[in-house]
């Protein structure tokens, strides 16, 4: 996020400045998206917005979702928002943070049961058409496995006496969680993703 | 290197809509199914394999409606409209195709959302089927708009209920149409279903389908329910697919299963003293689809919770539960939409009040059983036999509802009870479909079969369509003059084939001039120009009139000009009836006859 950095409180040397301004320089020619968000952040009263989550607002009118499918929204913007875009799915097919933000000590166990049903199918489905979800090891949990030279470190966590090198021989605790085919949906640009649930009036 | 030929496969379902599309060239072409983009929220968009069949029309606040194609959008169609239903019912238009063949509405007015509030423009029938069809196209070339021809340009098959009658197949030709569809082909749903197992079966149909064979397609979508048979023959060596009959058009669906089972909760709910508002009723119908959707995934299951949550932002706490049971299911939806009866069973026809309350035709009976045995009875001399009813060799489900194995299996046991009765054997089940989209990948594979790739299912037109003229008589105070039906399109016409009637009209220079029309799908002996008065009540429904206005130009106005009809079953896969004068003023003369004009007005309560 190159562009991202200008903001204050990092104190780019001067080298890196000019490294920036040039690099700044000729993206604008080839990158009219860019140029347009170097304008915003050159006239805007509030450089650090991006950095609460919310989307920069756009000039009205103006839609980049004219571009093409299936994402034709900004990546940096679209980095920003994902998390709550998720938030956003879990609350409306699973209404996940009304079950956090609810306070349950006063609740009986059938009744935080049928909530929990409630928000398990929703959240579940919504889990599942956005993504494939599957175990990383494939062996039953507490088997006996054995880790040989060259796994990979970032797919299996060692817990115990760890020792120095591989091979490494344990028992499966956890079989993990990957999931591929993940998929967010596309925002319209403009859109404030902070709104996880909107209010609702019933006429 | 010359572009990529395609053809796309629409199925325009009551509920949902699907596309597929298929390559043209190459012989080992399967088709594929083609995700939607389409607005889940006001603000997010996705791609789903179905776009739900409804359209949301927005108060100004909430405009515009953004799509990444158009960003001015004032409606939305799709998964967010389908949403709204439950939120703001009268902003929401659903079901447009039951109304395209309501025998009185005039659809192409603005009648729908029927709830509609004050100061909200409603739209018609077609033009609802317009704009789910003109956001397949664009979603379709904002996707694929550089790799093949624009959408407008390719061959496109658009499915129809079997049962649909000559003046719904027309108005259908005149939404894609509107929708810049120009390259169209209609299709019948049952057939397109076969289409797609044969696709599926591909050489091993041999092994499963014999001359011989006489395949019953059942198919009951969310909203509508279609039945076929087809008929496998020998011609010259090589088999050959014929349609022998269609049913009725029967509104009646897995929709109206999901509202039963919420019905009977809430009705439970309400003994126990807890009325549900309509949104609640909503959250109920989808509790009811998911909990038997489980019930009939797993039959070890005794009872499925459901629960309505509470509204507000309070989730825990004060929410209506209630539970569905293995038994309830039996009950409700076995029992209640596949009740296992004799063959000789029939729909029960309520009567209906004098002052009936504008709305959608529902079949009276929902006895899904019934409607087939009816089928079955009513088109029994269709494939030769003398049985008391037509006798399927094999069952091809489609439909939603027909993933469970408890319905197809119910299905499939009232239909061999009945088959052992009357002396046949029991039927094949032909498997492998992809019962929610093989109505779409039928439709692509048809456009292959269009190019001569593969077997063709024959039969022609699936109905018989007549005029009813008044033959002069005295007149009698309180009897109608007797009415003559002639037939002016026998059934079973091929696609490209005319039929000229000898016999002649008049009708009156510079009036529109109505002729009352009527269609059969039993009919199958009667002749172009046959000509009767009696006739029995069930083997004739009538449709809306049909209109032919005589331009004054060359003729005196109000002179009475005989003319001759001719019928033709155009390469589209619909009928068009034209006038020619018997004196024609210039080369060629003929006039078209408008079917589907504007019908009796709707009886308001």
């Amino acid at each position: 996020m190159s562009y991202g950095c200008p903001v204050s409180d990092l104190r780019l040397s001067w080298f890196a400045r000019l490294k920036l301004a040039f690099g700044c320089f000729f993206r604008v020619f080839y990158d009219v998206e860019f140029a347009s968000r170097l304008r915003r952040l050159g006239s805007g009263p509030h450089l650090r917005e991006a950095d609460d989550g919310s989307t920069p607002a756009p000039e009205k009118g103006v839609s980049v979702a004219s571009v093409s499918v299936p994402s034709p929204i900004d990546s940096a913007v679209f980095e920003l928002t994902g998390g709550l875009t998720v938030l956003g799915l879990l609350q409306r097919e699973g209404r996940l943070v009304d079950f956090l933000e609810q306070d349950l000590t006063a609740f009986s166990d059938a009744d935080v049961g049928a909530a929990a049903r409630l928000m398990h199918e929703g959240c579940r489905k919504t889990l599942h058409e956005h993504g494939t979800i599957s175990p990383i090891r494939s062996e039953p949990e507490d088997s006996a496995i054995t880790l040989v030279e060259g796994y990979e470190p970032g797919l299996v966590k060692l817990t115990g006496k760890v020792g120095s090198k591989a091979p490494y021989h344990g028992t499966l605790r956890h079989a993990g969680w990957r999931i591929s085919n993940f998929r967010l949906p596309t925002a319209r640009t403009g859109h404030d993703a902070t709104v996880l649930a909107p209010a609702e009036v019933e006429l | 290197m010359s572009p990529r030929r395609v053809a796309i496969g629409i199925d325009l379902g009551t509920t949902h809509c699907a596309i597929a599309r298929i390559d043209l060239d190459g012989d080992h072409a399967r088709s594929e199914v083609i995700d939607v983009e389409q607005l889940v929220t006001a603000s997010s968009l996705e791609p789903q394999s179905l776009l739900p069949s409804f359209m949301y029309l927005p108060t100004e606040g909430e405009l515009p409606l953004s799509l990444p194609w158009d960003s001015a959008r004032s409606f939305s169609v799709g998964a967010h409209a389908r949403s709204r239903a439950a939120e703001a019912p009268g902003r929401v238009v659903s079901s447009a195709k039951s109304w395209l063949c309501h025998p009185t509405a005039d659809r192409r007015s603005g009648l729908l959302p029927l709830e509609a509030p004050e100061g909200l423009e409603r739209i018609s029938p077609v033009e609802a089927s317009w704009r789910y069809l003109e956001h397949l196209s664009e979603a379709y070339d904002a996707r694929f708009g550089n790799e093949s021809a624009r959408f407008s340009e390719i061959p496109v098959v658009l499915t129809v209920p079997a049962s649909f009658d000559a003046s719904a197949r027309e108005l259908t030709v005149e939404a894609a149409s509107a929708a810049g569809i120009e390259n169209l082909t209609l299709l019948e749903e049952p057939q397109a279903a076969l289409y797609a197992w044969l696709e599926r079966a591909g050489e091993q149909f041999r092994v499963e389908l014999r001359p011989g064979d006489v395949v019953l397609v059942v198919d009951v979508g969310g909203g509508t329910s279609d039945f076929s048979a087809i008929a496998v023959t020998e011609v010259a060596g090589s088999l050959a697919l014929e349609r022998l009959a269609v049913g009725e058009h029967i509104l009646l669906g897995g929709d109206n299963m999901d509202l039963a089972l919420a019905h009977f909760v809430r009705q439970r709910l309400a003994v126990e003293g807890t009325e549900l508002d309509s949104w609640q009723l909503a959250s109920l119908v989808h509790g009811c689809r998911v909990a038997k959707e489980r019930l009939l995934s797993d039959e070890t299951l005794g009872a499925v919770p459901v629960v309505v949550p509470r509204r507000g932002s309070k989730l825990v706490g004060g929410a209506i539960r209630s539970e569905l049971s293995q038994a309830d299911l039996r009950t409700l939806l076995l029992d209640g939409f596949f009740p296992e009866v004799e063959a000789a069973a029939r729909p029960i026809v309520r009567a209906r009040a004098g002052l009936t309350r504008f709305g959608l035709p529902y079949a009276s009976d929902a006895g899904m059983t019934r409607h087939l045995a009816s089928f079955l009875g009513r088109q029994a001399a269709a494939s030769g036999g003398r049985g008391a009813l037509l006798h399927p060799t094999c069952v091809l489900f489609n439909g939603g509802v027909m993933k469970s194995a408890l319905v197809r299996e119910r299905l499939r046991r009232t239909l061999d009870g009945w088959l052992r009765a009357d002396g046949a054997a029991p039927v094949r089940v032909l498997d492998g479909a992809d019962l929610e989209l093989a109505v779409a990948r039928g439709a692509a594979c048809y456009g292959r079969v269009r190019e001569g790739r593969g077997l063709r299912i024959r039969g022609g037109t699936a109905q018989a369509h007549y005029v009813g003229v008044e033959s002069s008589a005295p007149a009698v105070p309180g009897v109608e003059p007797p009415l003559t039906l002639v037939c002016v399109a026998p059934f079973g016409m091929e696609e490209g084939t005319s039929v000229e009637l000898a016999a002649e009209l008049a009708v009156v220079v510079g009036e529109s001039v109505r002729f009352r029309f009527f269609g059969s799908s039993v009919r199958r002996q009667d002749e172009a120009g046959a000509a009767f008065e009696r006739f029995a009540k069930d083997e004739i429904a009538e449709l809306p009139p049909v209109a032919v206005v005589l331009p004054t130009e060359g003729r005196a106005e109000g002179e009475v000009v005989p003319v001759r009809l001719r019928a033709t079953a155009t390469e589209i896969g619909t009928l068009l009836i034209e006038a020619l004068p018997i004196i024609p003023m210039k080369p060629d003369e003929k006039w078209k006859v408008e079917l589907s004009v504007r019908g009796e007005p709707p009886v308001e309560e």
